[in-house]
C-alpha cells in the first residue's frame, strides 16, 4: 500500500515541478493574466524641489563710527541709544577749542614770519642802495670797489634765498590754516545710513557708535553638503507667525568662508543671507525667527506619475499602462525631476492614461482583471439601470470562461 | 446498519466507506453535508468573483466608464459568476448521479452521496485556483492541469483548452467514482471504467468548448 502511495506522491510532485518550471522559466510563453488591484492616472502638475531652513532677521548693514583723537577732542554725543537716524543725521561733535588755539598759533607764526620777511626786504633794499652807491663811486677806486661789489651782490643773493625760504614757510602755514578750516567743518560727524542707533560707547572706546540699518535681511546657516546644492540667486519664500503674508526674495549671498575656523573633525557651516525688501505694510523686528523655503528646482505643467509606479531595470524606467483593449502595456519612459513621491515623466506617457500603482511582476500584453472595490459601489446605480442591462451583465458573468 | 456521511473519510478511505455505503440501510447526515457543500461553493465562488477573477472582458471599459459604473458592472458580472458556480455544483451532484443511476442499478441516493465526495474535490480545486489566479496565472495555465504542457506542445486553442480541463483533481475524481461504482454495483472493473470515463470526458469536452459557445451567444 505504501509503495502505491509513494509512487502517486512522487508522480504528483514531479508533475507539479515540471509545470512550475515551464511556467516560470525565462521566455515562457504560457498564457498569463494580470491581477491589478490599484491604479492611478498620469497627472499634469507643477513640481517644486525645495529645502526648508530656519532663519533670523538681522539688519543688512551695520555702520560703525569711530573717534579719532587726532581730529580733536571729544565734545558731546548728539544721539541716544535706540534713536532713529537718517542719512546725514549728526551723531557726535569734536570740540573746536583745540583747533581754534592751533589756528591762533599758526596765525601768530605767520605774523612773525611776515615781519621777518619785512626786515629781510629792508635788508635787501639797504644792500641795493649800497650797491648803487658803490657802482657810482666805482669810477674812482676800481679794484677795491669791484670786490666789495661782488661781496654785496653775494649777500643780496643770500638774503633773497632766505626770503624765498620764509615765503614758502608762510605758504605752509597758510595751507595748515586752510586745512584746519576744513577740520572745523568736520567737527560734526554724520551718519551714512538710515537706521537705529544700536550702541553708544560712553567711555569713548572704538567703535564709538554702532548704527543698524533699516534695511533688513534674513540670515541662515548652511551645512557643508547643502552648500553644494544651494546657489546665490535661488528663489526663497519667507514665512513667520509675525508676517501675515509670505515674502518672496532670493539668496543674495553665501559666504565662501565657514563661520568657524575649519577643522578636520568638525563639519563646516556657512552663513547665507536673503535680502528683504522694505515693506511699508509689515514690519518685523530684528532677531525674529522665520522659516525659509529655498526653491532648488521648479518645473511647471509637467506630466507626473507616482514614484512607486515606476520600475527601474538596468538604468531604464518603465511604467505599466492599462490599455483600452483590456491589456497591460510595459512602456519605457524618460524621467525628469523627482520630488518626494512624485516623478516627472518627460516622454512616454500621456495625460489621463491609467497606470498600475505598484507593479510587481506583470506580463506585458496580457489581459488584466480587477477586484471589486466596494467603496465605489452605489446600489442606487443598479436601481437606475435598465432591467435588460442588469440581466445582460449577470448573464455575461454566468457564461464566463 | 447505519452509515453516516463523512466527506473526508469518503475521500481518503474509499474502500471502507464504499463497503459501508453498500451495506447501509439508513443513511444519516446527507442534508447537513449537502447544505455545507452548497454553502461552501457559494463562499468560494463569491471570493473568486470578489477578486475579479475572470472579469478580464470587462477591463476594456475602464476608460469609458466612471469608477462607479465600472464597479457596478463588475458586481453584476460577479453575481453571474457566483450563480454559474453554484449551478455547476448542483448539476455535478444531481445530473451526474442521474447518469450513473441510468447505467447502474445503484440506489440514486447513494449515487448522490458519492457525488458529494466528487463535489468536495471540485470545490477544493476551485479554492486552490484562486491564489494562482492572483499570482497572474490564467485559467488555462494552472499548474495542476495539463494545460501548461499542452501549451508547449501545440498552438491549437481547442486542444489547449481541453487539456487544461484535465487536472489532477479530475483524475482523482474519476478514480474515486470508478471505485465506488465498482463496489456499489458489483460490476467488473472494465465495465465501471466504461461507464465512468465517457461521462467525464463528455463534461471536459463541453467545458473546453464553452468559450466558443459564448461567442455564438
Amino acid at each position: 500500500m505504501n509503495w502505491k502511495k509513494w509512487t502517486i506522491t512522487i508522480f504528483i510532485t514531479l508533475f507539479l515541478a515540471v509545470n512550475f518550471f515551464l511556467t516560470y522559466k525565462k521566455d515562457s510563453k504560457i498564457i498569463k493574466t494580470n491581477y491589478i488591484d490599484e491604479w492611478t492616472a498620469v497627472k499634469e502638475q507643477d513640481l517644486i524641489l525645495a529645502k526648508k531652513k530656519a532663519g533670523v532677521i538681522t539688519p543688512s548693514e551695520e555702520q560703525y563710527v569711530y573717534f579719532d583723537d587726532k581730529n580733536g577732542q571729544f565734545q558731546e554725543f548728539l544721539v541716544k541709544k535706540g534713536e532713529k537716524v537718517q542719512e546725514g543725521t549728526p551723531l557726535f561733535a569734536y570740540s573746536s577749542t583745540d583747533i581754534e588755539s592751533s589756528k591762533a598759533n599758526l596765525e601768530a607764526e605767520i605774523t612773525r614770519l611776515e615781519s621777518e620777511l619785512g626786515s629781510i626786504e629792508e635788508n635787501i633794499t639797504q644792500l641795493e642802495s649800497l650797491k648803487t652807491d658803490l657802482s657810482a663811486g666805482l669810477e674812482n677806486e676800481e679794484e677795491v670797489a669791484s670786490n666789495d661789489l661782488m661781496l654785496i651782490e653775494a649777500e643780496i643773493y643770500d638774503k633773497e634765498l632766505q626770503m624765498g625760504r620764509i615765503e614758502s614757510e608762510i605758504e605752509k602755514y597758510n595751507t595748515l590754516i586752510d586745512s584746519n578750516g576744513k577740520s572745523l567743518d568736520n567737527l560734526m560727524i554724520k551718519s551714512n545710513v538710515s537706521g537705529v542707533v544700536k550702541e553708544i560707547s560712553r567711555n569713548l572706546k572704538n567703535p564709538l557708535i554702532t548704527i543698524s540699518s533699516d534695511q533688513q535681511q534674513v540670515e541662515g546657516i548652511l551645512e557643508e553638503e547643502e552648500v553644494l546644492e544651494i546657489t546665490e540667486g535661488m528663489k526663497v519664500f519667507v514665512t513667520s507667525p509675525a508676517l501675515k503674508k509670505k515674502k518672496e526674495s532670493t539668496i543674495t549671498e553665501i559666504s565662501s568662508n565657514p563661520i568657524e575656523q575649519p577643522k578636520v573633525n568638525r563639519k563646516s557651516q556657512y552663513r547665507f543671507s536673503v535680502q528683504l525688501n522694505q515693506d511699508s505694510e509689515e514690519e518685523i523686528v530684528n532677531g525674529a525667527h522665520v522659516d525659509l523655503k529655498i526653491i532648488k528646482q521648479e518645473v511647471n505643467n509637467v506630466l507626473t506619475v507616482p514614484y512607486k509606479s515606476i520600475k527601474n531595470k538596468e538604468a531604464k524606467s518603465y511604467i505599466y499602462v492599462l490599455q483600452q483593449n483590456g491589456t497591460i502595456e510595459k512602456r519605457s519612459i524618460q524621467t525628469g525631476m523627482h520630488v518626494n513621491q512624485v516623478q516627472e515623466v518627460k516622454e512616454g506617457a500621456e495625460k489621463g492614461e491609467l497606470i498600475v500603482f505598484q507593479p510587481s511582476t506583470l506580463k506585458n500584453n496580457a489581459p488584466f482583471f480587477t477586484p471589486l472595490n466596494t467603496k465605489e459601489i452605489e446600489t442606487n446605480l443598479i436601481g437606475k439601470m435598465e432591467k435588460n442591462e442588469i440581466l445582460r451583465y449577470i448573464g455575461r458573468g454566468f457564461l464566463s470562461n | 446498519m447505519f452509515f453516516r456521511v463523512q466527506l473526508l473519510r469518503g475521500l481518503f478511505q474509499p474502500d471502507i466507506c464504499s463497503h459501508q455505503m453498500k451495506e447501509a440501510e439508513h443513511i444519516k447526515g446527507i442534508w447537513k453535508r449537502l447544505a455545507l457543500l452548497l454553502f461552501t461553493s457559494l463562499l468560494i465562488f463569491s471570493i473568486s468573483a470578489f477578486f475579479g477573477i475572470g472579469n478580464e472582458a470587462l477591463s476594456k471599459t475602464i476608460y469609458e466608464l466612471s469608477p462607479i459604473e465600472f464597479e457596478t458592472i463588475k458586481v453584476l458580472f460577479g453575481v453571474g459568476q457566483v450563480i454559474q458556480g453554484v449551478f455547476i455544483s448542483i448539476l455535478l451532484l444531481y445530473l451526474q448521479a442521474l447518469y450513473f443511476w441510468v447505467f447502474t442499478a445503484v440506489v440514486y441516493k447513494k449515487l448522490v452521496i458519492m457525488q458529494l465526495f466528487i463535489l468536495t474535490i471540485y470545490l477544493i480545486e476551485q479554492a486552490l485556483s484562486i491564489p494562482f489566479h492572483l499570482l497572474g496565472i490564467d485559467q488555462v495555465s494552472l499548474p495542476f492541469s495539463f494545460g501548461v504542457i499542452a501549451q508547449y506542445l501545440t498552438e491549437n486553442e481547442l486542444i489547449i483548452n481541453f487539456f487544461s480541463t484535465i487536472t489532477l483533481f479530475k483524475i482523482w475524481s474519476v478514480i474515486l467514482q470508478a471505485h465506488y461504482i465498482k463496489v456499489l454495483s458489483e460490476k467488473s472493473t472494465q465495465i465501471c471504467l466504461l461507464i465512468v470515463i465517457p461521462i467525464n470526458l463528455f463534461i471536459w469536452i463541453i467545458m473546453a468548448l464553452f468559450p466558443y459557445i459564448k461567442v455564438l451567444l
